[in-house]
């Protein structure tokens, strides 16, 4: 699966819904600079559950959390193997 | 008995023999209407008695516990106890055989009036003793009078409330225009509002309507069938009712009293009622398995006048305290193993905001949801969505958050024919504009389907 595909569309859909034009969307666009406040990406993650069946920061011990797109994406990918 | 398992409490009145006297004075004109079927009362209590003979007392159970589909026999149940002052134990028909007697021996009922289902209603349930004769000759003390009910909470153990008939009764209106009348229940009868509705039926000397069911086509055919003058139902039965009204207006038309209990009213469900019931009078309860009837609105709004807190000449006497309703019953005295209740007054556990001279409800305080440490009541952000055209009915509530803590989520259910993705718009945006960031639903999902538990409530 291509997360980071995924991700933006799921992006671009939270904007949509906040009838916000979305800004450039990169790898390297900061979560911060998406548009999203903390709770919109608390319902990302949500709706990335839905979509792709697991939630990584459920996996995760990490100290430090994805601050970009494409580090988000990475997170997907490095943790769909393992059970929760 | 041992209460250690159960939170108990028990709610006395000082006496009011007039409104029992009442009720048994009525009560051999009552009558219970299930199916195409009609049933006299003293035929139900004669059936009743003989089936018990043999196996009870001469005056009836000592205690009686009641596990039986909602209708004749029920009723019987209820008539039996309230002319002999006598002691039941109301369960769910639903309840499982396990529990019913583990509860039963807990509560020490003395026998079980048991039946399953979809058995025939023409004859007596069977009545078994619970307690072999011989096992214990110590004198026992009479069970007090009155009714057990277990509370309907979703979260941990049921706790068990006991009213005794006045307190019962003052919760019931008695007069004598009252006589004629049809009441449509469409509670369980082992929940309070159920046994409210039909304490009603009963002390008046009318009828009962006893669907026994939350079938939405079941319920239609009673109405037809047998013209409700009073009814009484949930805001989310009545919202599914509305759907679907009867056609004939001198069947609607017949009703001259709605009432909504056991779940917040909103504006919408309240005015689509006033519309559909021109000559009836909307009203919506508070009230509470602990508590009992504690505010009775009829003014068409939702919430209650903020005037009615703190005055001291109500029955029962409403305070707001950090945002939830306590209530204090006039002359209650009322005794609880845990101390929840300090100097008279009852936690409701129900959070309410005053709004300039109206007070509304909010929802419950375990409902409450934390969204990035901010708290969150859903029932206010039900009702902002609530009255949006094309909303039939909507829960809001929290999908836990590894980020936030929790999600807020809107439960939708749309319209026939609803514009989603407009609905969804017009859903937020107005959610932006009035409440809070916190409050404002991250995920809002659409369905066609409403569906309610057995107490009509809205099914989680």
């Amino acid at each position: 699966m291509n997360y980071y595909e995924v991700i933006v569309e799921t992006v671009r859909e939270i904007l949509r819904e906040k009838e916000e034009a979305p800004p450039r969307l990169a790898p390297e666009t900061k979560m911060t600079e998406t548009g999203l406040d903390s709770l919109d990406i608390a319902g990302l993650i949500a709706r990335l559950e839905d979509r792709v069946g697991f939630d990584p920061f459920d996996r995760a011990a990490m100290a430090t959390y994805p601050q970009t797109l494409g580090q988000l994406a990475e997170w997907y990918e490095r943790f769909e193997a393992r059970e929760g | 008995m041992s209460d250690s398992k159960l939170g108990r409490v028990d709610l006395a009145v000082p006496s009011a023999p007039r409104a029992l006297d009442s009720a048994r004075r009525a009560l051999p004109a009552a009558r219970v209407a299930q199916g195409d079927r009609l049933f006299e009362l003293p035929d139900l209590l004669r059936a009743a008695e003989s089936s018990w003979a043999g196996r009870a007392p001469a005056g009836g159970p000592a205690k009686l516990a009641v596990c039986l589909p909602d209708g004749p026999w029920t009723c019987a149940a209820l008539a039996w106890a309230l002319q002999r002052g006598g002691a039941l134990a109301l369960f769910p028909q639903e309840t499982a055989p396990g529990e019913l007697e583990a509860r039963s021996a807990e509560l020490g009922c003395t026998h079980l009036w048991r039946a399953a289902s979809g058995a025939p209603a023409e004859a007596a349930p069977e009545l078994r003793e619970l307690l072999p004769a011989g096992t214990d000759d110590s004198p026992r003390e009479p069970a007090p009078g009155g009714a057990t009910l277990l509370t309907s909470g979703t979260t941990g153990v049921p706790k068990v409330v006991h009213h005794d008939w006045d307190s019962l009764l003052s919760g019931v209106a008695i007069r004598d225009d009252l006589a004629a009348a049809r009441w449509l229940c469409l509670y369980p009868l082992s929940r309070f509002a159920g046994l409210n509705a039909a304490l009603h039926a009963l002390a008046n000397g009318s009828l009962l309507i006893a669907p026994g069911g939350t079938d939405l086509a079941g319920i239609r055919r009673h109405i037809e069938c047998w013209r409700p003058t009073h009814a009484a139902a949930t805001p989310t039965l009545w919202k599914l009712l509305l759907m679907d009204l009867p056609a004939d207006a001198s069947v609607t038309g017949a009703l001259r009293q709605v009432t909504l209990g056991g779940e917040i009213a909103d504006q919408p469900v309240l005015d689509a009622l006033r519309t559909a019931f021109p000559r009836a009078r909307v009203t919506h309860v508070y009230a509470g398995t602990e508590s009992g009837v504690c505010l009775s609105v009829s003014d068409g709004l939702a919430g209650f006048p903020a005037a009615w807190l703190d005055r001291e000449d109500r029955d029962v006497a409403l305070t707001l305290r950090e945002g939830e309703l306590w209530v204090r019953r006039r002359g209650s005295r009322s005794e609880t193993l845990r101390m929840e209740s300090r100097d008279g007054w009852w936690p409701t556990g129900d959070q309410v905001r005053r709004v300039g001279d109206r007070c509304m409800f909010l929802g419950r305080r375990e409902d409450i949801i934390n969204v990035g440490g901010a708290k969150v009541a859903p029932g206010e952000v039900e009702s902002c969505i609530a009255g949006i055209a094309g909303v039939v009915s909507v829960r809001v509530h929290g999908r836990p958050s590894t980020i936030s803590g929790s999600v807020l989520v809107a439960d939708i259910v749309v319209a026939p024919g609803a514009d989603e993705e407009a609905l969804r718009g017009t859903v937020l945006s107005r959610c932006r504009a009035r409440l809070p960031a916190h409050s404002v639903p991250r995920i809002v999902r659409f369905t066609h389907t409403l569906s309610v538990d057995a107490s009509g409530k809205r099914a989680r």
